[in-house]
């Protein structure tokens, strides 16, 4: 593991600038997607992590963190991590042009690969893809968040090569439902459905890969984000709510609890320096690994921090009215998604036991 | 089916079972039963269908003495027959009124009130709501500052309750007020009904983190309310409120519900994958998770029959069970809701409204039809460690009791 332990001064000035546009929001509202992604786009978000080749500042996935992280303390839900920084590097590898086309804000390219069943299963893609007058594509895709102009889908050829195919977002056979964390959520039922080929054989896996672990590593930046807020906003409340004629944080049950929560968000921020070491390695087997290990240690930490945030507001914690329970349902779907807390554990297990 | 509530009573407990299966089947309209088991909140018109139906059997009021209703089957009867309406999907009493104000009304009340109020409640013609936190005054119940002042046969309500579980379908309100303060704070509260249509009452709806309304906050202003509707004596509130506690063990032990998650449960994982990923519940990580909550459900379940009987037989009075019971009911609910989340894997990411799935699914809708009200009823269910006295006043409490000198 080779752990930026320390941020750079680029890297605080970044955090900084994200988080005082990012402060003003309200984290209860979904906000205007359209408004989000130009403004990320203007301040270079969408470049940070690419390379100068496809338009970027050179950056790394490092950044990228700052960014998502910054992010989901505001519960910001216009896809900046799914299409701005999963996205980009999946078009990234069809040819620099395509991902500057995202660096740029034109286009919001979304994975498509989970399917209903597979649970986190990377192998077992059920979508098929025949040729017949241009591809044609067969399947279900779930769990697609952002609100894309075009879908990277994962499918099997007849030969049971895995590809990688783009279908227009307008021309996507698609059910659209708002997710229980308020957030543009879609479905791909495709039947028969025209599609481009963007890649095949082992570059497309590679690429896919490469994604699935960015995906699980950026997106627990995002969830990092959320827990330090529920967690700030819970050490507040415990230094301004009276019941007994007190100070409930002066009552060491509650003492305990927000220093186990404090205890599990620096396991949480620790555990992604580890996920996005990985990333940096270029060593395919490290870096799933380690962005397992990650995503199943941020999850566990999330759920128990932000579902305490609520304990330890009572009543008002689960309301709607007030944001403490907005960042739970945010952790609550981060920790459930490609196959869920347990099966990154069991991913691990697979990849360091063999 | 004309089989007797005294019938009943000397039937063995396999037979009673059958008999109240065959009596809901028979009974329950199906699709009355799909919607309550979907999970969402209380559909009311569904709970005042069956309250009526149970009623006239004589068995609304299940756990009452018999003469105010009850039935003066066994607890186990009891038991069973509350394990057989929630797992087929019978819409629960209103709780309110079934465990906690109707025992308050028949052990400490006046004639006229348990004439007047118990009828109603078994009927489900009155549907109640609890006034007991405001916004100052949660886990420190006694600091509530809500005033009622006398005025000749009138009592002058102007406060504030919060966290009225239905108030905006209910009849009736029971309130803990402060008519006195003098003294420690717990002297100065008194016990009393209030009929929500009473001039000066506003409600307002409070959303909770599941997108549905359950909560609400209850204004009063200058709201007259006969002392005809005192329960007991003045300045003596608090020790009756203390007793619900006890009388609400049954209730907030949640084992049918508990019950019919872990049922749930194995019926999602059970379903075919067709990412040829395998059944989940033939996963042993998963299998293990749920066997050891089902464990942890059986142990607590026989908690419960043992300390109700217990109590019925007036042993082991002192022990802290109702607090137990809370504890453990809440966040055995809440380890079921993850682990059932978790089985639904990538169908759980949509949100479900309450008002567009309970009644009929929209066409065309994402994910699973088993998904519907199971993220809904989990992140409503946060709740629970919270309400009814937070887990860690629950702690406080044994703990209070096992270390008294």
């Amino acid at each position: 593991m080779d752990l930026q332990i320390l941020p750079t001064e680029e890297q605080e000035m970044l955090r900084e600038s994200v988080r005082r546009w990012a402060s003003t929001r309200d984290v209860r509202e979904p906000g205007n997607a359209e408004a989000d992604w130009a403004y990320g786009a203007e301040q270079g978000w969408l470049m940070a992590g690419l390379p100068e080749v496809a338009g970027g500042l050179g950056g790394s996935d490092v950044d990228s963190a700052v960014i998502a992280e910054e992010l989901g303390r505001a519960l910001v839900r216009s896809g900046f991590v799914e299409c701005g920084m999963v996205g980009a590097h999946l078009l990234l590898a069809v040819s620099p042009e395509r991902a500057e086309e995202v660096a740029l804000g034109g286009a919001k390219p979304v994975l498509a690969h989970d399917e209903p069943g597979m649970r986190g299963h990377f192998p077992n893609i059920e979508t098929k893809a025949t040729e017949n007058d241009g591809w044609k594509l067969t399947g279900t895709k779930s769990a697609i968040v952002g609100e894309p102009t075009s879908l990277v889908v994962s499918a099997r050829q007849t030969d049971g090569a895995l590809a990688l195919f783009e279908i227009g977002a307008l021309s996507a056979p698609v059910r659209s439902y708002e997710t229980i964390d308020q957030r543009a959520g879609i479905e791909l039922h495709l039947e028969d459905t025209p599609a481009q080929l963007l890649l095949s054989g082992s570059a497309a896996e590679n690429a896919l890969k490469e994604a699935i672990d960015r995906a699980l590593v950026l997106e627990s930046a995002e969830a990092l984000g959320a827990m330090e807020a529920a967690f700030d906003m819970t050490r507040d409340y415990l230094m301004t709510r009276k019941q007994y004629g007190q100070l409930i944080g002066e009552f060491q049950a509650l003492r305990h609890r927000i220093a186990d929560m404090f205890i599990e968000l620096e396991q949480a921020r620790s555990i992604l320096q580890v996920g996005l070491s990985g990333l940096a390695s270029g060593k395919t087997s490290e870096r799933a690994k380690l962005a397992a290990a990650t995503r199943a240690r941020v999850a566990q930490a999330g759920l128990f921090v932000c579902g305490q945030a609520i304990q330890l507001h009572g009543g008002i914690g689960v309301t709607d009215e007030y944001p403490v329970g907005h960042f739970y349902k945010r952790l609550v779907a981060f920790a459930n998604r490609h196959g869920g807390e347990a099966r990154q554990v069991e991913r691990f297990a697979e990849l360091a036991y063999g | 089916m004309t089989i007797s509530t005294e019938q009943l009573h000397q039937l063995s407990d396999e037979e009673f079972r059958a008999e109240i299966r065959a009596f809901v089947a028979e009974q329950l309209p199906a699709e009355m039963a799909a919607r309550t088991l979907l999970g969402y909140h209380p559909h009311k018109p569904d709970v005042e269908f069956w309250t009526a139906r149970l009623n006239e059997k004589g068995w609304a009021a299940l756990n009452w003495p018999t003469e105010y209703g009850g039935t003066g089957w066994s607890i186990t009867k009891r038991h069973i027959f509350d394990e057989e309406c929630y797992l087929a999907g019978c819409p629960a009493v209103n709780p309110q009124a079934f465990h906690l104000v109707g025992p308050i009304i028949y052990a400490i009340g006046n004639q006229e009130q348990k004439d007047y109020f118990l009828p109603k409640i078994r009927s489900g013609e009155h549907f109640w709501a609890q006034g007991f936190s405001e916004p100052n005054a949660g886990s420190d119940l006694a600091s509530l500052q809500t005033r009622a002042v006398r005025d000749g046969d009138e009592y002058v309500v102007n406060g504030q309750k919060i966290w009225t579980s239905e108030a905006q379908y209910c009849d009736w309100v029971f309130c803990l007020v402060r008519t006195s303060t003098e003294g420690r704070k717990q002297a100065g509260i008194s016990f009393l009904l209030v009929d929500l249509k009473t001039p000066g009452i506003t409600i307002r709806p409070i959303i909770g983190i599941e997108g549905g309304h359950v909560l609400n906050e209850v204004f009063f202003e200058d709201v007259r309310v006969p002392v005809t509707n005192l329960i007991g004596e003045e300045n003596e509130g608090w020790t009756y409120a203390k007793q619900l506690l006890g009388a609400e063990r049954t209730f907030s032990a949640v084992v049918p519900r508990c019950k019919g998650l872990a049922a749930r449960i194995k019926s999602i994982a059970a379903e075919e994958n067709t990412c040829g990923a395998g059944r989940l519940i033939n996963e042993p990580h998963f299998a293990r998770r749920l066997a050891q909550l089902e464990i942890e459900l059986m142990a607590h379940e026989a908690t419960l029959l043992r300390v109700v009987a217990e109590e019925e037989a007036g042993v082991n009075q002192h022990s802290p069970t109702p607090s137990i019971l809370k504890v453990k009911g809440t966040e055995l609910l809440q380890k079921l809701g993850a682990l059932a989340i978790e089985a639904l894997g990538d169908a759980a990411m949509p949100h479900y409204a309450e008002g567009d799935y309970m009644l009929d699914a929209p066409s065309q809708a994402p994910g699973n039809p088993a998904a519907y009200g199971v993220v809904s009823d989990f992140l409503y269910h946060r709740s629970a460690t919270i309400y009814g006295g937070a887990n860690e006043v629950q702690r406080n409490i044994i703990a209070a009791q096992l270390l008294r000198a």
